[in-house]
């Protein structure tokens, strides 16, 4: 199976499903971009203690201060009964507004990440992950080919308004969609249980009473140290457990700090997996970089206009698909008629040609350009060969010209008429690579009619007829 | 006694005391409140009277990965390499109930022990302890409300 086979039918097939989660990931993409309107960021060098002393003088009840991916700080505590969660400002630590993960409803979420339907809904996601991997790859290599190397890639694109759409948008979003993939590969990897982010079990410590009472957070060294950029979290002891501890989770572990001593109880350190994880959480959501957000829910939401295109260019090409009738078979055939077509458009040319010969008492067999070889029959061979993208072979006969020199043993007249749309220069009548072919004994005889070398024809099949009964003519 | 040795001693006597005494039957439900999030997880377990781990008996929630957040469940039950075993269940949605049954020694109970519920939610704040009532004929049958997620814990001991 080839690339475009890959690209067509996983394109198809998981590019459905992967339009709901480009649609839900487009959706997903608001909330980092609300999060860092809605607060302050705290300065990046504030001291973990400073801003905790200044919390817990106006919030007495905090229990957890939080530091979100977007900089701003949100403390968890109760007021009275009731549990609450807030903005503060790192300034005053003063309670601002009220905090709430995500403005959207959770089903959102969740349908992105298990189509709600739970774990195998996960694992769905997972594969539609590796799909879209698979098809930003293939298509890659079906652009490269298409625009004929890395030193094209930028250039103008050609063809069909659909291939255009596609084409255009596919090439500035490829590279991004292919990021998201693997990077949500490998957090459903963690999900699923397949990755351990743990370093292993938290340590079992306990503060031990110095002091009747314990050290206030200013004075704790520890967080003295720690910039405000590198924390995650911070849980204040219970004031009813003496034996309780703070703990503090930071981007580079967790620590355990005895309420009393101030000491540093315990520590561990993040694990490797747990810092890429941190990385592909970033990378995927754009959390902590609201304008990395705004690109991703961008490239998440071009899935649809890439889907649609990629669905009419398929439809366009399974309707132009030409089944040739009175096909006879290539032994007992006097013209042979070859074809290169990416599209499919140039098999209309084709079946009129083929008509009007047959009409004219020839057995005529037409095939693609790689099943290309002569019999004893033959007395005449047509190659129809048009461009895909900047003037490149189709796919299906790009190794087609190493066919035909080394084929054929036979002296027989060929005649070849290159299509191409535009300006584009048409793929097989490279006069360097055809000269070759028509070197004397190298292969067949060449035999340029005017139509062969320089005719450009519109890739619809409307205009064909004319010229097309003005080449077989000859042969009437 | 140091607290490692509490735990074996307090572990051992959980699992040997049933075999060798009478038991009862408790049943323990947990009505959650609807604090609009994602379904919880719930770690149902039981401390002795110096607070070590005595035994697990259920965790709703089948993710490892998110264990952690039952922190002084996944802190105090690190050691017990059986604490999953048989115990485990789906998380549990917001206002939904859950209700779990367990068999008890008759020494567990009137002796100190105490029923504690750790829970978490996703994007929401983990609250280890969320509930804690001693294990007693006195407390049963009476809900026992809870900090966050939890509206009341009620038991029944039969």
């Amino acid at each position: 199976m080839g690339w475009k086979a890959i690209h067509r039918w996983l394109g198809l097939v998981a590019g459905s499903l992967a339009l709901v989660l480009g649609i839900t990931g487009a959706l997903l993409a608001i909330d980092p971009v609300q999060q860092a309107r809605q607060a302050p960021a705290a300065p990046a060098d504030l001291p973990v203690a400073t801003l905790a002393e200044r919390v817990q003088r106006a919030i007495p009840g905090v229990e957890e201060i939080r530091r979100l991916p977007s900089g701003a700080i949100v403390a968890y505590g109760f007021a009275g009964d009731q549990p609450q969660a807030s903005y503060v400002d790192p300034g005053d630590g003063r309670a601002l507004a009220a905090y709430r993960p995500s403005q959207l409803p959770r089903w959102v979420k969740n349908l992105h990440r298990s189509l709600l339907l739970g774990d195998a809904g996960r694992w769905g996601a997972a594969g539609i992950a590796l799909a879209m991997a698979l098809i930003s790859f293939s298509g890659l290599v079906l652009l490269l080919r298409r625009m004929g190397g890395w030193r094209h890639l930028a250039g103008r694109v050609r063809g069909p308004l659909a291939q255009r759409l596609h084409v255009l948008v596919g090439r500035v979003v490829l590279a991004v969609l292919c990021l998201s993939s693997l990077t949500a590969l490998f957090m459903s990897a963690t999900t699923l249980g397949l990755v351990q982010l743990d370093a292993g079990s938290e340590p079992d410590v306990v503060s031990v009473a110095g002091s009747a009472t314990g050290l206030p957070v200013a004075q704790l060294p520890v967080l003295q140290g720690l910039a405000v950029q590198d924390l995650r979290k911070l849980n204040f002891p219970n004031a009813a457990d003496p034996e309780d501890v703070w703990k503090v989770a930071t981007r580079q572990g967790q620590g355990w700090i005895d309420r009393y001593s101030g000491a540093t109880l315990a520590w561990q350190d993040a694990t490797m997996a747990q810092h890429l994880y941190d990385w592909a959480v970033v990378l995927h959501t754009g959390e902590s970089a609201w304008p990395w957000a705004v690109v991703l829910g961008l490239v998440a939401a071009s899935i649809v206009p890439l889907w649609l295109s990629g669905l009419l260019i398929w439809w366009r090409t399974r309707r132009e698909a030409v089944r040739i009738t009175a096909n006879s078979p290539l032994a007992q055939a006097d013209v042979l008629v070859f074809v290169a077509s990416e599209g499919g458009s140039t098999w209309g040319f084709a079946q009129t040609l083929h008509d009007a010969l047959v009409q004219c008492g020839h057995r005529v067999h037409t095939s693609g350009l790689e099943n290309f070889q002569t019999a004893p029959a033959t007395r005449q061979v047509f190659v129809l060969a048009a461009t895909y993208g900047e003037g490149q072979a189709p796919a299906h006969a790009g190794q087609a010209l190493e066919r035909i020199a080394s084929h054929t043993r036979r002296v027989v007249p060929v005649a070849v008429l290159g299509l191409a749309t535009g300006n584009t220069r048409p793929f097989a009548p490279s006069p360097r690579r055809w000269s070759r072919l028509c070197a004397p004994g190298a292969g067949p005889r060449c035999c340029r009619s005017n139509a062969s070398t320089s005719s450009r024809a519109s890739s619809s099949s409307g205009g064909a007829k004319p010229s097309l009964r003005h080449l077989t003519s000859p042969w009437c | 006694m140091s607290r490692p040795l509490l735990t074996i001693v307090a572990f051992a006597s959980a699992l040997a005391l049933p075999s060798l005494a009478h038991s009862r039957q408790v049943t323990l439900i947990t009505q959650l409140e609807n604090y609009g999030g994602d379904g919880a997880y719930l770690a149902v377990y039981l401390t002795d009277a110096k607070g070590a781990y005595a035994r697990t008996l259920w965790v709703a929630g089948g993710k490892a990965k998110y264990y952690k957040h039952l922190a002084d469940w996944n802190r105090l039950s690190a050691r017990d390499a059986k604490r999953l075993d048989g115990v485990t269940g789906a998380s549990v949605g917001a206002g939904r109930s859950l209700e779990v049954t367990a068999d008890l020694a008759d020494a567990l109970i009137d002796a100190g022990y105490e029923i504690r519920i750790d829970a978490a939610a996703e994007d929401m704040r983990d609250s280890p302890s969320e509930i804690r009532v001693p294990l007693s004929t006195q407390n049963a049958a009476k809900p026992h409300p809870g900090k966050r997620y939890i509206q009341n814990l009620t038991y029944q001991l039969r």
